[in-house]
């Protein structure tokens, strides 16, 4: 049997949801994968980066996956450390979520796993530096509402909302719901129009 | 400036949907963090261990259950805050709530996504023990934080999707 007339292929090339999920999860396997690879290189870009902007006081030190936080006043002991896979775990749900999406050229594709490569990392900065910041302030990081919001919103949300908002008139090309209806005669738009 | 400017004229629904989202995201998130020390969450964390033990005990895994914590005598693993499957739930439901439909379906989408996501996670989290038994750290590690963390939110918006594009009645044109 061709490949063109594969039963799976052709209902999948149908069902434009169900493709998305399976191309998704391929990806979501592919790239994590790769990025064990490439992670600890991304990590000591991380705790450099860290280092230069972090408060005197505070040594960040890589070992392993993890991120550990060290205070000078604590005689270098580690009381706060933060697993990187669980920090940037949204780069290969973004990566799979943008490679994934139906109808974008590829162009358009890499630059939007681009842009949102480049906002995680801003997000991934800004979290190692908030952390930085409560340790230097002796604060108990993961008893702060802010840090654990941060770190939520950062690995959970963001990834979902970038690749919502570059995607969104590719999933919905004629609007939302209540957009897709025509205005009905005599309704609200058209008044609107008319009073213009 | 004005290439947002006339997108918010020309989708003034999608904007309206986009603030009610993020709006519904904070709250939840917020309350997601005053209930992570507490009891009502405690007991999430126990009914996930529990329903997973059973899972692994109809799969042959000879398991015992202490508060949150699931062992056999080669793995043991915890079920903390992260593991309950809340966070992707909440952004389901959020979505839910901003789209724009009836309550009907909004009500028949909340539903259908917290059993559907439940489901997911307990898949997760039995799989994460058959892994954590079977393979090496760095295998369970991937798995654990890489790929299924990944894949529930990825289920929650293949959901969401199917949802809007399956299940919600858009009415007649006229």
């Amino acid at each position: 049997m061709s490949l063109r007339n594969n039963k799976l292929l052709v209902f999948l090339r149908r069902n434009k949801i169900l493709l998305f999920l399976v191309t998704a999860t391929v990806l979501v396997i592919f790239v994590a994968v790769v990025w064990t690879f490439i992670s600890p290189s991304y990590n000591r870009v991380l705790v450099n980066l860290g280092n230069r902007i972090a408060p005197s006081s505070v040594t960040l030190e890589l070992e392993e996956r993890n991120i550990y936080f060290h205070h000078d006043a604590l005689e270098g002991r580690s009381t706060a450390w933060i697993f990187s896979w669980a920090l940037h775990f949204g780069l290969v749900l973004v990566i799979a979520l943008i490679g994934a999406t139906p109808g974008l050229r590829l162009k358009q594709r890499l630059k939007f796993i681009a842009l949102a490569f480049a906002l995680l990392f801003v997000i991934h900065v800004t979290a190692i530096w908030v952390m930085a910041r409560l340790m230097a302030s002796s604060v108990v990081m993961n008893k702060n509402p802010w840090f654990n919001l941060l770190v939520t919103v950062g690995c959970d949300l963001f990834p979902v909302v970038i690749w919502g908002i570059f995607s969104f008139k590719y999933w919905f090309p004629q609007g939302l719901a209540r957009e897709r209806v025509l205005p009905a005669p005599g309704s609200h738009r058209q008044k609107t129009k008319k009073s213009k | 400036m004005t290439r947002t400017r006339t997108f918010v004229r020309q989708n003034p629904t999608a904007v309206r949907s986009g603030a009610i989202f993020a709006g519904c995201m904070l709250v939840f998130l917020l309350v997601y963090d005053r209930l992570a020390d507490s009891q009502a969450m405690h007991g999430i964390k126990i009914s996930v261990t529990k329903a997973t033990a059973f899972f692994l005990d109809l799969f042959g895994y000879d398991v015992t259950t202490d508060d949150t914590l699931i062992s056999s005598s080669k793995f043991q693993m915890g079920i903390v805050t992260g593991c309950t499957g809340l966070i992707p739930i909440a952004i389901f439901i959020a979505a839910v709530l901003a789209y724009p439909c009836r309550i009907r379906d909004k009500i028949i989408g909340i539903l259908f996504g917290i059993v559907a996501i439940s489901a997911v996670n307990l898949m997760r989290t039995v799989t994460l023990f058959f892994i954590g038994t079977h393979f090496s750290e760095w295998v369970f590690e991937t798995a654990h934080f890489l790929i299924w963390q990944s894949l529930v939110i990825l289920i929650s918006i293949g959901l969401w999707l199917l949802w809007a594009q399956k299940l919600v009645r858009v009415p007649a044109k006229q």
